[in-house]
């Protein structure tokens, strides 16, 4: 039963559930099962599993800046494929201009900077404002402190306070966007690429901040491919 | 005079038909060269269309019928008409028209072929033809209606082949024709012809997608312009024989034809105009295909022209059907049976057909206008058409003249010369 | 008298020489392009009734046309189906954004004709508030989306009550098991009653031989989907089923950056189609004609 709450992407049967442990606002406690009602002692052992096999199956079509991040519970190879997610690795830092030796930009922690009491900054930063000035919010009516964590600028908070790490992000969008995350979890949001039939082969899905940035959501307008050339036929 | 040997004499007729087709004064050749040169001429479009892919033509994945099916709606049509002479002959007891029946045999005949004809170079792998061959190809019947069309003109033209054939082999070698070879055939083609021309309106009629074409009047208003264009396409052919032969089949056979196409020009004209009300009163998604072809829409306005035209040339040639009489308006009974043949054309075909495709199943305005290779490949099929018809229209004339006998086998004259003269009399 | 028919003679023999060198001139091409058919080809049966010797022969003789005619080195699966799938197709129509990337895929999986741009999928632009096609346009050119439209693609809704099938007059065209409608390229004889029966605008006509470069050739075929078809017959989308029916998702579905594409077996309770099925107020276009569609939209709200 909890097996096949792990098939594809967060389970097709968490339509029923509403966010565990005492919803929203109440706290969790280890030992609690998680948003998708899956123990937490599982995750771990199922963490490498799942590892391994992301590596062995090796990123389908990762972009340059997508890490696939393993889907806890998801594996047991025999019978069910697993369903990766990629998400923006960058977003889990601050991007800088630099490069790594594979080509990848170099995202810094923000507790790098953001290391002083309270998650301040450890020390005087002339250029913060220009670190920063990118970041435009326009994300409804929230403000910073709705999602990032003020004591701990490597992760983030869920309403009720309780932490989230960038990686799970996706459980942060779903506090307040049930109905898509909803429709995310039944393969009616969010592209995938793989199999239908995933007791034939995996498959691997977009999380959330793929198309949406954190800040502002909302999906840019993008210029289509080009349109039938059998419309103007003139004899 | 001693039963002739049909072993021997048969294959003699069929001779005979062949050489005297070869055969005839400077104005035949002339026509029938120039009818062979356009056959040329569409023959040579129909290759390249082949060869390069039907993307010659005008057609598109939006309007994926065009002039060629236009044509052959028309021509099953004309086909149908023919029995129009022989209704009243065998029907009516009209005895005059029995002088005139095979008139209308060829002309089914002729029109039978040209349809088939249309069939072929429309479709895109003439290669395959053998696919749809009962028995060896696969044969969706009775699902398709396209299969209940192959049965019904196939049987068409061996009908008329036979009842033809039968009337002219039995002339030539000097003896009556039997009824009970003939005259069961014939009534059956007579109902066989009001179900070539319903097929082919079931068809079109079927389709819930073509809202246009998907009226259960489609069949009857095809049945009633058939009934128009077959009596004043043979009105006009058995005036051209009686000027060209020493035929007369005089005017009675007319006077019927003219009678026949007062009532059924009437009945043409009633149930398009039923369609039009239908379709513009109610307005609608349902009526956006006829929008399109009497009215335009958004500026594409290719068909309007045609379709007024072909209005305008009904009406007249049905007023005109109605106030002229054979003897006194020669003339005007002429240019009616002209115009009709015109309008129906052009109301049955072009104005039947691409209407149905525009606008397109997801209200995509694509237009259609035939292009030159869609025109050549059409006048060489129309050319066909009339080569069959004078051909048999000049057989038919010369077996019943006389001109055309069996020689009994005992006088070894040469048989070649078809201006022999022997009993005129049939 | 007797030169009278002499003349004449000579004049019918001109006549017959003219005639018949106009004539062998017009059927000259005609009589190249028999020769360029190959016998197997022409006697080749139906798809049904081929055994699974002649089957593999027919493969290989098309494999090695396509390397002759494109250049490229393919593989033409027989991929059949399987038992107790029958395959359903969602589109969200609140995230669709009209940006023709299930277009895209779809041209270049089915290894469409390059010139014509071709592809099985139409997106439409529609105006909101109308579910009228006469509001809408396929040929919209600016960014998307556009204020107060919603894009709608159109593809082959897999009818279960299939106008197309009805009429086909060769049975060239059929319903499988899995209620994809396939079509027999080799079986067709290009009549195109079908194209006129669709509702829908599935249908699309090889008006001239397919132009591919051999680089851009899908190599991945299979022999009622994406091999290249021949000139002069009708094709039509097979929802992927050389990657459906190996359990993998349509070309359309994985280029489709929104996700408002589901796929899926609408026999398996637990499928996201299915899902969709119950959860979701869906419709199918043109309802009324009663072809049964097996493609959904649905808005989210």
């Amino acid at each position: 039963m909890l097996r096949k709450r792990c098939v594809a992407s967060f389970s097709m049967r968490s339509a029923d559930t509403t966010c565990r442990g005492e919803g929203v606002t109440g706290l969790r406690s280890p030992g609690d099962p998680d948003l998708f009602g899956r123990p937490e002692q599982r995750d771990f052992r199922a963490c490498w599993v799942g590892l391994g096999l992301a590596l062995l199956l090796g990123g389908f079509g990762c972009e340059s800046n997508a890490a696939a991040s393993e889907d806890p519970g998801a594996s047991k190879p025999d019978l069910v494929h697993p369903t990766t997610t990629r998400w923006p690795e960058a977003a889990a830092g601050l991007q800088t201009q630099g490069r790594s030796a594979t080509g990848k930009p170099v995202v810094v922690a923000c507790s790098v900077c953001h290391a002083g009491p309270d998650g301040g900054m450890a020390a005087r930063n002339p250029e913060g404002r220009v670190v920063h000035a990118s970041v435009s919010l326009s994300h409804g009516e929230l403000s910073c402190y709705a999602c990032h964590d003020r004591d701990n600028r490597d992760r983030l908070r869920l309403a009720d306070g309780q932490h989230v790490e960038f990686a799970n992000a996706i459980n942060l969008c779903a506090q307040c966007h049930g109905p898509q995350k909803r429709d995310y979890d039944h393969g009616a949001h969010g592209g995938m690429n793989g199999y239908w039939d995933l007791s034939r082969g995996p498959r691997e899905r977009n999380h959330c901040l793929v198309c949406h940035g954190a800040h502002v959501p909302a999906v840019p307008a993008v210029y289509p491919e080009p349109p039938p050339t059998d419309l103007e036929r003139h004899p | 005079m001693s039963r002739p040997d049909h072993t021997q004499s048969y294959p003699r007729f069929l001779w005979r038909c062949v050489l005297s087709s070869l055969e005839g004064n400077g104005y035949y050749f002339a026509w029938m060269g120039g009818l062979f040169v356009l056959m040329l001429i569409g023959l040579d479009a129909f290759s390249g269309q082949t060869v390069e892919g039907m993307g010659v033509t005008a057609m598109s994945d939006h309007v994926s019928w065009g002039i060629y099916i236009a044509n052959l709606t028309y021509f099953v049509g004309l086909a149908a008409g023919g029995v129009m002479m022989v209704i009243p002959a065998y029907l009516y007891k009209d005895h005059e028209m029995h002088k005139v029946v095979l008139a209308g045999e060829f002309l089914a005949i002729a029109a039978i072929v040209v349809a088939l004809g249309f069939v072929a170079v429309d479709i895109g792998r003439p290669d395959r033809f053998w696919h749809i061959i009962p028995g060896i190809g696969r044969f969706n019947w009775p699902m398709s209606m396209l299969t209940w069309d192959v049965i019904v003109l196939s049987g068409y033209l061996l009908f008329n082949l036979h009842v033809a054939g039968y009337l002219l082999y039995t002339r030539f070698i000097g003896e009556q024709p039997s009824a009970r070879f003939y005259v069961p055939v014939v009534l059956l083609s007579i109902v066989w012809a009001v179900s070539i021309h319903t097929v082919t309106a079931f068809l079109y009629s079927g389709l819930g997608g073509r809202p246009f074409w998907n009226t259960a009047i489609l069949a009857p208003r095809f049945i009633a312009s058939a009934f128009v264009t077959g009596p004043a396409f043979i009105l006009l052919a058995l005036q051209i024989v009686r000027r060209v032969t020493d035929f007369d089949m005089g005017v009675g056979p007319l006077r019927t034809l003219v009678a026949i196409m007062r009532v059924t020009a009437i009945v043409n004209l009633f149930l398009m105009l039923s369609e039009v009300f239908t379709l513009f009163y109610t307005g609608g998604a349902h009526a956006v295909g006829a929008r399109y072809l009497y009215l335009g829409i958004d500026g594409h306005d290719a068909l309007v022209p045609w379709i007024w035209s072909s209005m305008a040339l009904n009406f007249t040639s049905a007023v005109l059907f109605v106030f002229s009489g054979v003897r006194k308006h020669r003339f005007r009974v002429n240019v009616a049976c002209v115009f009709a043949l015109v309008g129906i054309w052009i109301e049955k075909g072009m104005g039947l057909i691409v209407p149905g495709f525009v606008p397109s199943t997801l209200h995509e305005i694509v237009e259609y206008v035939p292009n030159l290779v869609e025109w050549k490949v059409s006048i060489g099929l129309w050319a066909l058409g009339l080569m069959i018809y004078t051909i048999g229209a000049k057989l038919s004339v010369a077996v019943y003249t006389g001109a055309e006998r069996l020689k009994p086998a005992s006088n070894p004259d040469t048989d070649d010369n078809a201006s022999s003269t022997k009993a005129s009399t049939p | 008298m007797k030169t009278k028919t002499t003349r004449r003679t000579h004049l019918k023999v001109l006549g017959a020489t003219l005639g018949g060198a106009g004539f062998l001139k017009a059927v000259a091409p005609l009589a190249q392009w028999t020769g360029d058919l190959d016998l197997d080809g022409f006697l080749q049966n139906h798809y049904k009734e081929l055994g699974p010797d002649e089957l593999a022969s027919v493969l290989a003789r098309h494999e090695e046309a396509c390397k002759a005619d494109y250049g490229a080195d393919v593989e033409i699966r027989d991929v059949r189906p399987t038992p107790g799938v029958v395959f359903g197709y969602a589109l969200n129509l609140s995230i669709c954004n009209g940006c023709r990337k299930c277009a895209e895929a779809c041209h270049q999986e089915n290894n469409h004709d390059r010139a014509s741009h071709q592809s099985y999928i139409r997106v439409f632009e529609m105006q909101k508030g109308s579910m009228d096609f006469e509001h809408g346009d396929a040929g919209y050119d600016h960014a998307v989306p556009a204020k107060d439209k919603f894009y709608m693609p159109v593809q082959c809704q897999q009818c279960e009550n299939a106008p197309c099938v009805k009429v086909c007059p060769v049975e060239a065209t059929w319903q499988e098991s899995d209620g994809i409608v396939v079509v027999d390229y080799d079986w067709c004889i290009g009549c195109r009653y079908c194209e006129a029966a669709c509702p829908y605008h599935a249908r699309r006509f090889n008006w001239h031989k397919p132009e591919i470069p051999a680089e851009e050739v899908n190599p991945d075929q299979a022999y009622l989907s994406n091999r290249i078809r021949p000139q002069g017959v009708i094709e039509k989308c097979t929802f992927c089923l050389h990657r459906t029916r190996e359990g993998r998702l349509p070309a359309c579905l994985e280029a489709c950056p929104t996700g408002s594409r589901v796929f899926g077996n609408m026999l398996d309770p637990d499928s996201e189609i299915r899902w969709i099925l119950e959860n979701k107020r869906v419709f199918v276009l043109k309802e009324e004609l009663g072809t049964k569609p097996r493609f959904f939209y649905f808005f989210d709200e």
